[in-house]
């Protein structure tokens, strides 16, 4: 029996993302207290959730724990930006939104990615939440992003997933904002060491000066990301160690493959 | 009674009876979204509206229709925007940040680095609106 989302029942309302095969999940999971619950997941969500799970089975320090998150920020420019939350089965457990960027882009405010130190814009790509204590923003009311593809978001520019009332503008200056009543169920539902994927669609950035995050994910984590990794695997059974090697990450499994996949395909 | 007049009765009864029903309707729809506000505002404790004392920061750029500041924390240099007053900034520095140089402008104080002595209060963005408009 298929379980999974046809194309055909997507349109209805799917709150799962599909594999194509009868892998015996749930068709959907109930909202985590304190998030919005999934309405529909578009195509573009899929996608980004597709290439997320499949460099965290590539990447060694985003191999997941059990019970973390892959959170997508869609930073597409289709639909509002927002943030779509999923366990590691497929399972939409939840969203937050409309959520706030960077402000750096041109012109101002525009939904544009850069990893580049003083570009103001927010990171592309994957990182590690992890925790974060600082002179503004603390743990009550913040979650550190560590990198994952070398953009180095928060060693060198402390790009955090943190409270703001100015979520749904460019008005950051390169963070994750989310509205203060969202917080608290996004965080009980990410704790530290779930994935984060900024995600800009294919969109480049000719003006940024690294290409860091984007393209091709490559496995070039920082210090806080390896720690992040490490404390969520710490009391697990069976724990392992990890490597740390940059290596090109993208699998064939996660990219290009869009909605091919739906359907039984 | 004129079947007219029967009709125009029942007309007017109808027509109280849906005025009433949208009245209803709105002052639910004017609760819920009260409701909504409050339960909003209620998690406005979680806004960061200081910066702790002994951090460095830096006085990135000075906005006239306001009469603000935005501040950069050194450590944190993309964590923001950071606004705050010029009497703010003097309580948290005690006292040394004071614009010099000839002209003695505001905007002079850009640039500026300072190792705050005491918590440097912020500005929500409503209030630099506020401030702006009031100009």
């Amino acid at each position: 029996m298929m379980l999974g989302v046809s194309l055909d029942a997507s349109a209805f309302g799917a709150k799962r993302v599909d594999f194509g095969d009868d892998d015996g999940f749930p068709g959907s999971s109930e909202s985590d207290t304190g998030l919005a619950s999934c309405e529909s997941i578009p195509p573009e969500i899929e996608f980004a959730y597709k290439e997320a799970l499949a460099f965290s089975k590539s990447c060694p320090a985003a191999n997941l724990a059990p019970g973390k998150r892959i959170a997508i920020n869609n930073y597409s420019g289709k639909g509002t930006p927002s943030i779509y939350v999923f366990d590691q089965s497929g399972n939409c457990v939840g969203t937050v939104g409309p959520i706030a960027w960077g402000r750096g882009g041109k012109p101002p405010g525009s939904l544009q990615a850069c990893s580049g130190e003083g570009s103001n814009q927010t990171p592309p790509g994957f990182h590690l939440t992890t925790p974060h204590s600082g002179s503004l923003y603390q743990n009550h009311n913040s979650m550190g992003l560590a990198s994952l593809s070398g953009q180095n978001s928060y060693a060198k520019r402390s790009i955090l997933i943190h409270v703001a009332e100015y979520a749904g503008r460019g008005a950051s200056i390169g963070c994750t904002g989310v509205m203060p009543k969202d917080f608290p169920g996004l965080k009980a539902s990410l704790g530290h060491g779930s994935l984060v994927y900024n995600y800009f669609g294919s969109k480049q950035n000719e003006n940024c000066r690294t290409n860091a995050g984007f393209g091709p994910p490559s496995c070039l984590p920082e210090e806080a990301a390896v720690k992040a990794h490490d404390s969520a695997w710490a009391g697990i059974q069976g724990r392992r160690s990890i490597k740390v090697t940059p290596t090109k990450a993208g699998s064939s499994e996660g990219q290009g493959s869009g909605r091919s996949g739906l359907g039984g395909g | 009674m004129s079947i007219q007049k029967i009709f125009m009765i029942a007309l007017s009864c109808l027509s109280l009876s849906v005025s009433a029903q949208e009245s209803k309707s709105i002052t639910e729809k004017d609760k819920a979204q009260q409701k909504s506000a409050l339960v909003a505002e209620s998690y406005d404790y979680l806004l960061a509206t200081k910066i702790t004392k002994g951090a460095e920061i830096e006085i990135d750029s000075y906005d006239v229709d306001s009469d603000t500041y935005e501040v950069i924390v050194k450590k944190e240099s993309e964590v923001g925007p950071n606004v705050t007053t010029l009497e703010y900034l003097q309580k948290a520095t005690d006292g040394q940040a004071m614009p010099k140089g000839n002209s003695k402008k505001k905007s002079d104080l850009v640039g500026a680095e300072f190792t705050i002595k005491n918590d440097l209060k912020l500005l929500r963005e409503k209030e630099v609106l506020q401030r702006a408009k009031k100009k």
